[in-house]
């Protein structure tokens, strides 16, 4: 009897797949154990406005009120994630799904919103949401995420680089309305 | 329920208005003829999430012939909103889709889109409008240029997920 050979067609492919294989790198895993993430919850509001203030100076209730509404009752797409130390919120996230938008049509998770309290920053807080929201988009069948930030935004440029977002290849335009620059 | 009618020389008038149910159909078929994909699911999404709901910061513009005896057909359309992003930024008008019927490219039907489309962001109160567009996408660079729009300072930062 002929044994069946599985060949390669070209350099680099497996023949089969190596469930054995180590995982691919992630940066999260032990920011996650540590630091617990949930789904965010109505009575975080006040937290995500507190910790809001505390990195820009500014209140920006409606803002929250306004993402909370979203993320609770609006929409199946959104996925918007707390994470606690010693039972209080201190850090949040929050992504939508896009189906498509700026030219592109496949799944797109679009992450508008991060913020962790300045007093536990450096601490893995931002590493232990970030992980947590990849993990859930992964069981939706996203396939990537994206974000749009100032360029003058030098900490989390930093922090995104080191969790391995890179440039799109897209270019931010933008104008007055009513009129030319 | 124009939102807005411009008139350009030597043309016929253009009208802009919110997009309507019975305009999806048109949305889809001018859609596929000019990105050569069907996606009817999509577009109809779309319609439920800014034709009908939050339309106080949702815009989602269509353009048609405003003197066509028949039916008209829609000739172009435009989708943006507001949006707030944090990192500290304040809230501005995004556009995120444009289209125009081929045929009826450098008629002013663009044009008539992104004005209206802008003035439906200045009553929504914001001050700034804001696009992406991919470095190789040449007809929306040179569309969005021709309209007064400079590089903005955003940079647009993405991640595959394993």
């Amino acid at each position: 009897m002929a044994t069946r050979t599985t060949m390669p067609e070209r350099v680099g492919d497996a023949a089969e797949i190596d469930y054995g294989r180590p995982a691919a790198p992630d940066f999260g895993p032990l920011a996650r154990d540590r630091i617990p993430v949930r789904a965010m919850k109505e009575g975080d509001l006040g937290a995500l406005i507190a910790i809001d203030r505390r990195i820009t100076g500014r209140t920006r209730s409606g803002y929250f009120e306004h993402k909370l509404e979203e993320a609770l009752h609006d929409s199946d797409v959104r996925v918007s994630l707390v994470a606690e130390l010693n039972g209080a919120v201190v850090g949040f996230i929050m992504a939508r799904v896009d189906f498509g938008e700026f030219g592109r049509f496949e799944p797109t998770a679009v992450m508008d919103t991060i913020g962790v309290d300045p007093d536990v920053r450096h601490s893995g807080v931002g590493r232990a949401l970030l992980s947590q929201l990849l993990v859930n988009l992964g069981t939706l069948r996203v396939e990537r995420i994206r974000t749009e930030i100032a360029w003058r935004d030098g900490d989390v440029l930093g922090f995104l680089d080191r969790c391995g977002f890179l440039p799109a290849q897209q270019i931010c335009f933008e104008r007055p309305v009513g009129g030319r620059a | 329920m124009d939102v807005n009618a411009s008139t350009i020389a030597g043309k016929d008038a253009v009208s802009v208005r919110r997009v309507q149910p019975g305009d999806i159909a048109d949305v889809i078929a001018l859609d596929e003829r000019v990105t050569g994909l069907a996606k009817p699911d999509y577009w109809h999404d779309v319609f439920a999430r800014y034709g009908e709901r939050r339309l106080n910061e949702r815009f989602f513009l269509v353009a048609e012939r405003g003197n066509a005896k028949s039916r008209p057909s829609i000739l172009g359309f435009i989708i943006g909103e507001v949006r707030a992003w944090e990192f500290g930024s304040t809230p501005c008008g995004w556009v995120f889709a444009l289209s125009v019927e081929p045929r009826a490219r450098l008629h002013g039907v663009g044009q008539a889109l992104f004005e209206a489309i802008s003035a439906e962001f200045a009553k929504a109160g914001v001050d700034k409008m804001r696009t992406m567009v991919a470095r190789d996408n040449r007809l929306h660079l040179m569309f969005f240029r021709s309209e007064g729009m400079m590089a903005g300072p955003y940079i647009q930062l993405e991640k595959e997920l394993d």
